[in-house]
């Protein structure tokens, strides 16, 4: 029958033309949105990736920008926003410094708001790890908010890809960031994190429940809140540590920016002048060390510190910042001279022991014991003890420091403009600060 | 596994249960029937092998021998049929013939016809039709045309001989890649590059760039051997090719391979030797003197001894290109198989490409209603590349030749063999001479390209065609740079790796059905569907710090790799009706549905109609009768619109939020993206009008052929710069619009015909605008144009969008006080000086105005001939990057540098002007004598009556130009779709000469 040999070509050929073809094709080289907020295991890898972004990309801004700008390190290669940002003042602008400052903070805000909208809709974690990703959620998007504040006069609240966002005043910033805080500080304590969040989220390094504390005294400190400050202060566990840890696929953003592009370098004692640092200051030889150089009038040193290795861990906070803002609390509070003096001595005459090896090595402190005195000294002690941790600027402000454009000494900027990609895809973007 | 979407499903049911209705009503009742007789040409009366012989509405034809005669067997029932007898070039004649099984002969002797409106094409039409059934122009090349003028690629070959389509050699490169835009660009992100099909084979024309060679690439068209192609023909937008669908925005170039023929085996064997040249030398630096320093109040010059390194970088190389093929068979089957190998050297020193080829093709009849044909071709080829250019990399040989000094001797260390740095302090690059003596960068394909075709004819007139297409194409990149070496950035060796393996499968199947209604109407009718996939999986593995010796990426201290994989999957169903009245008009209706699973599963299946018609006036009875028919026999008038898609402006995963895979140590994780997905997007959608006239005057010995269009794609997909503010920075989105408005025309004419002597003569002339809109913020710049390349609002796409200089109001410069150019600024302060931030603004268009080509053909006696063709391009502008390096103080590597040595301009000069661009746009305008040709018959005696043809051969002999730099045609961007006339030392087209043989028996 011909008739049936046809029917067979017929009925061959259509088969193999639909043989193949599906339309959703699964992307096997990476995760989508739904893949990654719908599950357990993409709501732990994305809080991985929380901490990953903020520890390279956002720390390659935060402890590199605001440096440059309160004067700690010299940019000293001539693209023309290492010039800008090194110049200051208010007739250049470090465009590609700040959008990138900017953006990584929005981008780990962002993957922090997801994790914070989903983890509670997914199923397969158990109270301690929901409590522990839930609270580093909390916890990094207080830190960028709190980022956000101490470079601009006004930032957004949360971010958003339907609607273009609106800008808080910095003080509903920081008391944003205050509030999530307190939120991580509720998860934790209705369930601690669990084993399971600590091998599989956090690693041996990372100690979310300190970090909490610390950053609520720190960010309650910025947001003039010191007895909430201090009170957090002391429920930090001064022998704990809490580390960013990185490795030869992740390197230490740090290593990378000295080391290896060496458009920045540091500058001397800290970049501060002579009345503001102690000779014999063992964390100068700790943060940097030789060959010096003298590149158009500044002597600028080789980077050490938390840089000398692409591997190396960098401190998330210090003991000693904790100290320092104990003392400088209780200053602040109209507290006990006498106590204030003995967590200023505890940093000043440490010679061994220091978790993190920063060790002052400096005499106990022998000039006047006023309110002021102690104060600045609380100031000069931040300057050396946290060193390239970008707080710097911000302390300059706290401590009502000289100021540009009258004076650049400490800083050559009071803020930074906002970038021209927010600026032009946004009508809600306030106005550049002035200087 | 079947996983079929449920819409195709009902489709592909609705397909059978339409053919088996056909088939119910047919008798099988089948004759044996014999038509002979012998072709030959009216002008000569030489024979015409090759003419196609064809019995209508049955799948039964052939083709004259060398002798001109043919004998075409067929069963088929009883009685009468149309005989078509046609060659390209040529009238063609038809004739009816009444069979009863007595053996009938036709000969006949076929005149020439300058317009070819007798021609017959498949593509966009899927059943053969005259030419002058056609809404729309479509353009045929002769694989005679291609392999005149020692082109080594298909697509090398077209340049200058299609109207509409603008060629060009990116590349000198002995692989140099092409880029072919039909009728201008019809997207911004993806490829403009048209569809290539090869006897129903969707092949791969990617360029990929596996290691970085600083900007050029091979595309993959290079694999495929001219030799093996019988002809080609292209369709140039959405209105001719609407029902190839989403895929071919860009055009369609469909490709006929050679195929046996029934009779004695034919061996041709031919082979050429050519030798490349560097055609012309950029004006180096002459002066023997320096400056001592950069102050520049201070004169003070040290002598120095300047070197040409460009005598050091070209030479002369030879090559080779041999084919030869063996066809044959019987009156089922006929089969054709050949072989080829080509040896194309480069000018630039330790540079060269190897392909070699063979290919398989039998046609078979499997019984009186069914017919076969199945392809193979295998390709391996190789290439020994130089890195040139440099758009991210700058370890290349040119780079370092335009980033030297010439006045530092280059030659190596006699004793320790090491090479000096030729470059200033701080700004290191390589020694060209280090690159050409150590480096090594390779690139192989193993490529198979196979076809099976069932065509089948159960009824007269009724066709059913299915083709199984598949491209396998294994891709390997390898470069290594030995330690210490002069480089910027792998002075402790590099290695890298890189390995692409992609595959394309297509299956089509069509239904066609032509009738007669009444005596008056006539119709066509296809159906058809087509399911197809693309596969590709790219490895990369990059060390950097090597041991000694050894040259492979893993014996680094560190290695980087990468991997991905991509998927993409396409369907389409398509609907074509064409109704034709008296042989004068003809309309066209047709409509194809289409997805890809690339886009976002709200917008995924797209409709594409097509509407196309056609009146002869010169068939009318009235033109016939009047004096008209004999002043123009031919005069048509047509009329198209049609619309289709783009599937590749966006990968297949583009439109999801693709998670970044990251680490901390021991604890894996995901990233947000830089990119937000999008699952919206949807394809780029172009519509093109196109109205046409084409006539032929004298008795056919001068055809004309005009068009004009309007092609214009909306939704353009862009890569829109997203508020930070939303977590991301860029997202894929469907804005911008495009447009295409030209003309394009062919004359062709016969000056001279007699029966010793014919002159033939065709001018191609094709003229467009192209500009751009809703582009969000007005400017796009593209990186691989270090980004002073833009797609501006109401601009042409390609647009040199830099700073520039300031002038005053009659359009002299402005200079400084101390007497420079200077940028032009926001603004003027109190002494008229630029004061404020630089100032960006349009400074060039690199699109021609219009571009064309002259070719003169003669054949002399019986055994002479002569081909030229010159290649136009006017109006063309090119971004002259090499100059602006070669003729700054701090490099001064060319004769641009010289005056500032003289003291011709002020001290500073050189420097003041490298970053006004609008100093650095050149006119690119070129007249090039692409392609020359003589050949003899020669007949001895020992060979028969079979001659060997002895051919000398020209390519890019010559070029009329004002442009200063090596050539003008060439784009370091590569085949960018965006980015073009980009010179930033690019390897410039070799001028080549050549000497060939061809022999058949």
């Amino acid at each position: 029958m011909k008739l049936k040999k046809y029917s067979l070509f017929i009925l061959t050929a259509a088969s193999l033309l639909g043989g193949s073809c599906k339309l959703s094709v699964v992307n096997p080289n990476a995760a989508s949105d739904q893949q990654v907020l719908g599950t357990s295991s993409g709501i732990i890898a994305l809080s991985i990736g929380i901490r990953q972004t903020y520890s390279t990309t956002g720390l390659t801004n935060l402890m590199v920008s605001p440096d440059v700008t309160a004067r700690e390190i010299k940019g000293v290669a001539t693209f023309t926003n290492v010039i800008a940002l090194e110049l200051g003042g208010s007739n250049v602008t470090p465009d590609g410094n700040v959008l990138s400052y900017w953006s990584s903070m929005q981008t780990v805000m962002s993957m922090c708001e997801s994790v914070i909208n989903s983890a509670p809709k997914v199923t397969g974690l158990d109270a301690g790890t929901l409590s522990g990703v839930m609270g580093q959620a909390y916890l990094f998007k207080a830190m960028c908010l709190a980022e956000l504040a101490m470079a601009y006069p006004e930032a957004d609240l949360n971010t958003s890809t339907t609607t273009p966002v609106t800008f808080a005043p910095r003080d509903q910033v920081f008391a944003r960031a205050i509030g999530l805080l307190d939120s991580a500080v509720t998860a934790i304590t209705a369930n601690a994190p669990s084993a399971t969040f600590q091998s599989s989220v956090a690693g041996p390094d990372f100690d979310l429940v300190n970090t909490i504390y610390a950053m609520e005294a720190r960010i309650n400190l910025m947001a003039g809140n010191n007895q909430v400050a201090l009170t957090n202060a002391n429920k930090v566990n001064l022998t704990a540590t809490s580390k960013f840890d990185y490795s030869s696929l992740t390197p230490n953003p740090l290593y990378t920016t000295y080391t290896i592009t060496k458009s920045y370098f540091p500058r001397i004692h800290f970049g501060l002048p002579d009345s503001l640092y102690y000779a014999g200051d063992k964390r100068i030889a700790f943060y940097m060390t030789t060959p010096t150089q003298i590149i158009n009038g500044d002597t600028i040193g080789t980077m050490a510190g938390f840089c000398t290795s692409q591997t190396g861990s960098i401190p998330v906070y210090t003991p000693d910042e904790v100290r320092l803002i104990q003392a400088e609390a209780i200053l602040r509070l109209g507290g006990d001279l006498n106590q204030a003096l003995t967590l200023i001595n505890a940093v000043r005459t440490q010679t061994a022991g220091d978790p993190f090896g920063v060790n002052a090595g400096l005499p106990p402190y022998s000039g006047t014991v006023d309110y002021p005195s102690l104060l600045e000294e609380v100031y000069k002690q931040r300057c050396a003890e946290l060193y390239l941790s970008g707080l710097k600027w911000e302390d300059t402000r706290r401590f009502n420091r000289p100021a540009p454009p009258a004076n650049s000494s400490e800083r050559n900027r009071i803020y930074y403009p906002y970038p021209t990609q927010e600026r032009i895809n946004n009508p809600n973007t306030p106005a550049d600060p002035n200087i | 596994m079947i996983h079929l979407s449920p819409k195709l499903t009902k489709v592909t049911h609705g397909l059978v249960v339409l053919a088996l209705l056909f088939l119910w009503q047919t008798s099988f009742a089948q004759d044996h029937q014999t038509i002979k007789g012998v072709i030959t040409d009216a002008r000569n009366k030489e024979p015409l092998a090759g003419a196609t012989i064809r019995l209508e509405g049955t799948n039964y034809a052939t083709t004259a021998d060398l002798q001109g005669a043919y004998t075409l067997n067929a069963t088929v029932k009883d009685g009468t049929y149309t005989l078509t007898i046609s060659y390209t070039g040529y009238k063609p004649f038809t004739k009816s013939v009444t069979l009863d099984q007595k053996a009938v002969t036709v000969s006949t002797a076929l005149t020439v016809d300058a317009l070819s409106l007798g021609e017959v094409v498949v593509t966009g039409t899927t059943v053969a039709v005259t030419k002058k059934q056609l809404g729309n122009a479509i353009s045929t090349v002769s694989g005679k045309e291609l392999t005149q003028g020692l082109a080594t690629s298909v697509d090398q070959a077209l340049a200058g001989k299609v109207a509409g389509a603008e060629v060009s050699q990116n590349s000198g490169n002995p692989d140099g890649g092409i880029s072919v835009r039909l009728r201008g660009n019809s997207t911004i992100s993806g490829s403009s590059d048209p569809l290539y099909i090869i006897d129903g084979v969707i092949v791969n024309n990617n360029s990929d760039q596996l290691i970085d060679l600083g900007g050029y690439t091979e595309n993959r068209l290079a694999d495929i051997n001219p030799a093996d192609i019988d002809h080609i023909e292209v369709i140039k937008g959405a209105a001719g090719a609407a029902i190839y669908g989403s895929r071919a925005s860009n055009g369609v170039v469909q490709i006929f391979t050679k195929k046996g023929r029934s009779g004695e085996p034919t061996v041709t064997v031919s082979t050429d030797f050519r030798q490349n040249s560097l055609r012309k030398k950029v004006a180096y630096n002459t002066y023997p003197f320096v400056f001592a320093n950069t102050n520049v109040n201070d004169q003070t010059k040290i002598p120095v001894t300047r070197y040409d390194l460009q005598d050091q970088i070209f030479a002369k190389a030879g090559g080779t290109d041999d084919n030869v093929s063996v066809s044959g068979g019987n009156d089922n089957t006929q089969y054709y198989v050949s072989a080829g190998y080509l040896f194309n050297g480069g000018i630039v020193k330790s540079t060269d490409f190897q392909r070699g080829t063979a290919r398989a093709r039998v046609d078979t009849r499997l019984n009186d209603w069914l017919k076969a044909t199945v392809g193979f071709t295998y390709i391996y080829d190789a290439a020994n590349q130089m890195p040139n250019g440099g758009i991210n990399q700058q370890y290349g040989a040119l780079t370092g030749f335009i980033f030297g000094n010439n006045f530092i001797n280059p030659y190596p260390n006699a004793t320790t063999g090491v090479y000096p740095t030729l470059s200033p302090a701080g700004l290191q690059r390589t020694n060209p001479l280090e690159a050409i003596a150590r480096f090594k960068f390779r690139e192989n394909t193993s490529r198979f390209i196979g076809n099976i075709t069932l065509s089948a004819t159960p009824v007269k007139n009724l066709s059913i065609n299915y083709t199984l297409g598949y491209d396998n194409s294994t891709e390997l990149g390898t470069g290594y740079i030995p330690i210490g070496n002069t480089t910027p950035t792998y002075n402790t060796g590099f290695s890298s790796r890189a390995d692409k393996i992609a595959l394309l499968l297509n299956n089509d199947l069509t239904v066609a059905y032509k009738t007669h209604i009444g005596d008056r109407f006539e119709s066509s009718t296809a159906i058809g569907g087509t399911v197809q996939t693309a596969v590709s999986n790219t490895d990369v593995v990059t060390g950097t710090q090597l041991s000694p010796v050894s040259q492979i990426s893993s014996g680094a201290a560190t290695i980087a790799t990468a991997e991905s994989r991509s998927t993409l999957n396409i369907m389409g169903l398509y609907a074509q009706q064409t109704f034709g009245y008296m042989n004068k008009i003809y309309l066209t209706g047709a409509i194809r549905n289409d997805v890809a699973s690339s886009f976002g599963i709200n917008d995924r299946w797209q409709y594409y109609p097509k509407l196309s018609g056609t009146y002869l006036l010169s068939e009318e009875s009235f033109w016939k009768k009047s004096r008209l028919a004999s002043l123009i026999p031919d005069l048509k008038l047509r009329a198209s619109y049609g619309q289709n898609g783009n599937l590749t402006a966006i990968g297949p995963f583009d439109r999801f939020t693709n998670y970044s895979s990251i680490s901390l140590p021991g604890l894996p994780g995901l990233a947000s993206p830089t990119q937000l997905g999008n699952a919206d997007v949807k394809p780029e959608r172009q519509t093109e009008k196109e109205i046409g006239i084409d006539a032929s005057f004298l008795h056919n010995r001068l055809g004309f052929e005009f068009s004009w269009y309007d092609k214009s794609v909306k939704d353009l997909l862009l890569p829109v710069t997203l508020r930070p503010s939303t977590g991301y920075s860029t997202q894929y989105q469907n804005i911008g619009d495009m447009t295409n408005k030209g003309i394009e025309l062919l004359v062709r004419g016969i000056p001279i015909q007699t029966a010793g002597f014919k002159w033939d003569v065709t001018a191609i002339f094709n003229s467009y605008r192209n500009k751009v809109f809703n582009i969000p913020g007005h400017v796009v710049t593209f990186p691989n144009g270090f980004g002073e390349v833009a797609a501006v609002e109401g601009y042409p796409l390609g647009s040199y969008y830099a700073t520039y200089a300031a002038r005053n109001p009659n359009g002299s410069l402005l200079l400084t006080p101390g007497g420079l150019p200077q940028l032009e600024k926001s603004g003027r302060d109190a002494n008229g000086q630029p004061t404020g931030s630089p100032l960006t603004k349009v400074i060039g268009d690199a699109n021609p105005k219009w571009t064309g080509s002259l070719t003169n053909e003669l054949e002399i006696g019986k055994n002479w001939s002569f081909r030229m063709q010159w290649d136009f391009s006017y109006g063309n502008k090119l971004f002259d990057f090499t100059r602006r390096v070669g003729d700054r103080d701090i490099y001064g590597g060319l004769a641009g540098y010289m005056p500032e040595l003289e003291g011709k301009v002020p001290k500073g000069y050189s420097a003041a002007i490298y970053s006004a661009f609008d100093f650095w746009i050149d006119n690119g305008s070129y007249a090039k004598l692409r392609e020359l040709s003589a050949s003899y018959m020669l007949h001895w005696r020992v060979l028969g009556n079979k001659p060997v043809r002895i051919s000398v051969y020209g390519r890019n002999l010559f070029a009329i130009t004002n442009y200063p730099g090596w050539d003008p045609e060439t784009n370091a961007a590569g085949q960018s779709t965006a980015v073009r006339g980009f010179d930033f030392v690019e390897v410039p087209i070799p001028r080549t000469l050549g000497l060939g043989l061809n022999y058949t028996f």
